[in-house]
């Protein structure tokens, strides 16, 4: 027993040490956790710990001044705060400290200028008393200095133009927060793609719309322009600007300027998906740390998340509080409802029925996806060798549209079949599918353009082609029938309220829409440089469209979203997206010879003029022997070994420290009910009915219980005392 | 905006930038909402202390069942009646800029109604009558949601729970950041 009970003093010195060590620079979040919880037991600890506690940043433990809450103590604040600062190495640093300090204090307003006036009376004080630093340290902070200076006035500068405020803010007050942040992501999609539409226009469509109308070579050959031409992108628009084929393979001149289209065809398209990719990596990376890992793991606190997180505190107007309220009460009344009904286990036999559904609706979705893929491949080859009919390019548009419409809602059907446990876990069965059902489509357009390559003259301009006629009609549906379905049911509402319901807004299906719309533009960007403006239109139009109907027609949902994670969720929809998109446009230029159009005819492949051109590599240079080396499967195969061997270690790492803190937990629980048990015992003692004879050690029921967990729960009756006391 | 920026010299803007997570504009901003409230008096004197009543006209805070709480814990004479600076302060905590940790410890006042530093049974009662508004919860539903609050979060079982724990909730809920927020 005596051993079990040194391991633990052992332990906790040990994380005592590991504690000290980590809050200098480790790992931040974890530490600052166990700074809190072992801080409960251990208040010296806690005194001990102002100051440093995060990365790098500076942070005043909160406990020693969150009771100061009157002006007379801000002397003690700036006491505090003098003598956290005179840890600091430097004045510039010190400087900064304060600065953060007294920013993140939990004091008022008036209390924080107060402290920072004093504080600079003081250091007025103190004079020339500085300590002089290096040359490179006062380098270092001035850029310090500098890049918080610009980041505060570019934010100043950003504020005046921050776009739609307004609207999201009527929004978030009317709808709560969870379609304010879809509408959020909305936004930030417009903003992604309008960047997106700067270079290409720019760099690709501009010198190319110079060439043509005063170039060297006037092109002359131009087709009558007819009105349906906008929605096949046939005729006249074949041959234009819109599509890849047009552009020239040669060097631009204009006066005495040269421009080489095929590298800025490259480069600019290369650049701009490269910035969406980085900015997506970011946004993704950024939104799952903080929703996803960072809240991971310890304990659950369903109710309390309840109690102190379910209040829209964004909410403004007096029928979203109301309607709050109520869904907070039913999702109370409901937990109360599990809690209180013991769990029945499944019987074996529906446990089986319910397996044997899924896969059968598996099955199901699965013969559909094929069906569909099988059916699209048809109609794409039937309207290859059908070209008379000038028309018929349109009809593959719609029913590609209609079957990402109708399909989704089918997929909704046969999911009321699968009985779900939750209806996340349905929720997010459906979102697998319908992605899956973009994901075949869009593959299948694509694959089959690159696989008859060689059948037609220019598979690109056909490619770009097929893509604008969905993206139009895409257009065209969303503006169409979408906002007509919500106008709809909301005057069939307003004539028979008894009948018909307010139609609510379904953020799941508006944000299916975008990212489809945003999967299509990113595969058709490449082939179809002005796309970039036509989406940035569409979502410009479509945006006020939706706001308007949302906001006249819509009632806020009845359910709650829990808008943090679904974002997340969507990014990483968003970013997988762009991943296909890239590998795919990256097998292109690698591995699919051109045609005899567009600006790259005059190399067997893409890939060459990165290669060749760019690069400057000849058969036979140690660059070149070195990258054919780098990308031959074995390596290749390596590295992906190596870095599987890495997210395994980062795993375990992780799974360790979710041990510890459950261990902490266990033991803060044992220490509180040990100084419980020790109080009765003294109070006893007191009033003179203490048994003398028992050990106070041996008779805590906590220590029993600590050592019970720690043995493991076998074998632990016998060797534990009869006198339990009831826990 | 020319008529806000005679109201503030250069220094206290700089000043209130430092102190909050707003930047410069933005305090500006806030000034002409807290003016909208009370425009004859605020244009008067730009720290003239409203009343409570007043600072209730905020939407946000005029339907939130917590408003009043907020005004009381924000405001400097601990009565509700917020001058500028305090309302900044508010707007400022409830900013996308602030920190968890700075929006838990202004939650953690807000909900401790009694004022020692603990939520009590008491608080929690207050909390959740609060949050469910005209509904209601029979007594034994209501004990019953209490005790399982503190079940979960009480670490210490001192049948209270203190800002470490309260802390530790909230560190663990990922739309605790998004729901403590109102926009300018």
């Amino acid at each position: 027993m005596q051993a079990a009970m040194d391991d633990i003093h052992l332990e906790l010195n040990h994380v005592d040490t590991e504690n000290s060590d980590m809050s200098i620079g480790g790992d931040s979040r974890f530490s600052s956790y166990r700074h809190r919880t072992v801080s409960l037991q251990r208040n010296s600890l806690a005194n001990e710990m102002i100051g440093l506690r995060t990365m790098g940043r500076y942070k005043y433990h909160t406990n020693t001044l969150r009771s100061i809450r009157s002006p007379e103590d801000a002397d003690t604040i700036v006491n505090q705060i003098q003598e956290n600062v005179a840890k600091a190495d430097d004045e510039q640093q010190a400087d900064q400290l304060r600065r953060e300090a007294l920013r993140d204090m939990p004091q008022s307003l008036t209390i924080k200028r107060q402290v920072k006036q004093t504080l600079m009376l003081n250091e007025k004080s103190r004079g020339d008393n500085h300590s002089t630093i290096g040359c490179y340290k006062w380098a270092v902070y001035s850029i310090i200095i500098l890049y918080s200076k610009l980041k505060a006035s570019i934010y100043n500068f950003l504020y005046t133009f921050e776009l739609w405020y307004l609207i999201l803010k009527t929004l978030e007050g009317q709808f709560g927060s969870a379609v304010a942040t879809f509408f959020r992501f909305f936004r930030s999609l417009f903003f992604l793609n309008l960047f997106t539409l700067v270079p290409t226009f720019f760099f690709i469509v501009l010198p190319q719309i110079l060439q043509s109308n005063f170039g060297d070579e006037v092109v002359v050959d131009q087709e009558s322009f007819s009105p349906a031409d906008i929605f096949t992108g046939e005729g006249s628009l074949t041959n234009s600007v819109l599509f890849y084929g047009h552009y020239t393979n040669e060097t631009i001149k204009l006066a005495k300027y040269e421009y080489d289209m095929p590298y800025a065809y490259l480069f600019t398209m290369f650049v701009s998906y490269v910035i969406g990719f980085i900015v997506l990596s970011y946004s993704t990376a950024k939104s799952f740390r903080k929703n996803f890992i960072e809240t991971k793991g310890g304990s659950k606190n369903v109710f309390a998340h309840k109690i102190f997180c379910s209040w829209d505190f964004g909410i403004a107007t007096e029928d979203a509080a109301t309607l709050k309220s109520s869904v907070i009460y039913h999702e109370l009344r409901e937990l109360l409802d599990q809690w209180n009904s013991p769990r029945t286990k499944a019987s074996c036999a529906s446990r089986f029925f319910t397996v044997c559904t899924n896969f059968a609706v598996n099955l199901l979705i699965l013969f559909v996806l094929m069906g569909i893929a099988f059916g699209m491949w048809i109609l794409l080859d039937k309207n290859r060798l059908n070209d008379d009919n000038e028309h018929i390019g349109m009809i593959t548009a719609v029913v590609i549209n209609v079957t990402i419409l109708v399909f989704p809602l089918f997929f909704t059907i046969v999911g009321f079949c699968e009985d779900y446990k939750s209806p996340r876990n349905s929720f997010f069965v459906n979102l697998t599918r319908t992605i899956l059902l973009e994901i075949v489509v869009i593959g299948i357009l694509v694959a089959y353009w690159i696989t008859s390559a060689s059948k037609v003259e220019c598979w690109e301009t056909c490619l770009g082609q097929e893509i604008y006629r969905l993206v139009i009609f895409e257009f065209i549906f969303s503006i169409v029938f979408l906002p007509m379905t919500e106008i709809v049911r909301f005057l069939l509402n307003k004539n028979f309220p008894s009948t018909f319901d307010p139609p609510e807004f379904n953020i799941n299906r508006y944000t299916l829409q975008i990212l489809y719309n945003q999967t299509l533009f990113w595969i058709g960007l490449y082939f179809s440089p002005l796309l970039s403006a036509i989406v940035v239109l569409k979502l410009f139009v479509s945006w006020y469209l939706t706001t308007f109907t949302v906001l006249h027609c819509c009632k806020p949902s009845s359910k709650t979203w829990r808008a943090a994670q679904t974002e997340t969720l969507f990014l990483i929809m968003a970013f997988l997206n762009l991943i296909m998109v890239m590998t795919c446009l990256g097998y292109v230029v690698a591995s699919v010879e051109t045609s005899g159009c567009g600006p790259f005819r005059s190399f067997e492949y893409v890939y060459n003029l990165v290669k060749e051109g760019i690069l400057g590599l000849e058969q036979g240079q140690t660059i070149l022997k070195t990258i054919i080396y780098v990308t031959k499967p074995g390596v290749v195969a390596l590295i992906i070994l190596m870095m599987c061997m890495g997210v395994y270690y980062l795993d375990a790492k992780s799974r360790a420290q979710d041990a510890m803190v459950k261990l902490l937990r266990n033991m803060l629980i044992n220490e509180a009910k040990d100084k419980e048990f020790l109080l009765t015992r003294i109070s006893l003692a007191t009033q003179g009915r203490y048994n003398l004879q028992e050990n106070p050690l041996e008779g805590s029921p906590m220590r029993q219980r600590r050592m019970r967990e720690d043995l493991g729960d076998s074998g632990t009756e016998v060797l534990l005392p009869s006198h339990r006391v009831n826990i | 905006m020319g008529q806000g920026k005679s109201q503030f010299s250069e220094e206290e803007l700089q000043d209130y930038q430092d102190l909050t997570y707003f930047t410069k504009k933005e305090v500006l901003y806030a000034h002409q909402k807290f003016k909208s409230l009370a425009p004859e008096k605020v244009g008067h004197n730009k720290n003239a202390k409203l009343p409570l009543s007043k600072v209730l006209m905020y939407p946000e805070l005029g339907v939130n069942p917590f408003g009043e709480r907020i005004c009381k814990v924000f405001s400097s004479g601990h009565d509700g009646d917020c001058t500028f600076e305090d309302f900044l302060d508010m707007m400022s905590v409830f900013s996308d800029g602030a920190p968890k940790a700075v929006k838990a410890e202004h939650a953690f006042r807000i909900f401790d109604f009694d004022g020692d530093d603990m939520l009590g049974v008491s608080d929690l009662r207050q909390v959740v009558e609060r949050l469910i508004g005209s509904n209601e919860l029979s007594e034994n539903e209501m004990l019953h949601l209490i005790q399982n609050i503190l079940e979960e979060a009480d670490l210490d079982d001192d049948g209270a729970l203190s800002f470490a724990e309260f802390e530790h909730i909230i560190d663990k809920s990922s739309d605790f950041s998004s729901a403590f927020r109102i926009r300018l």
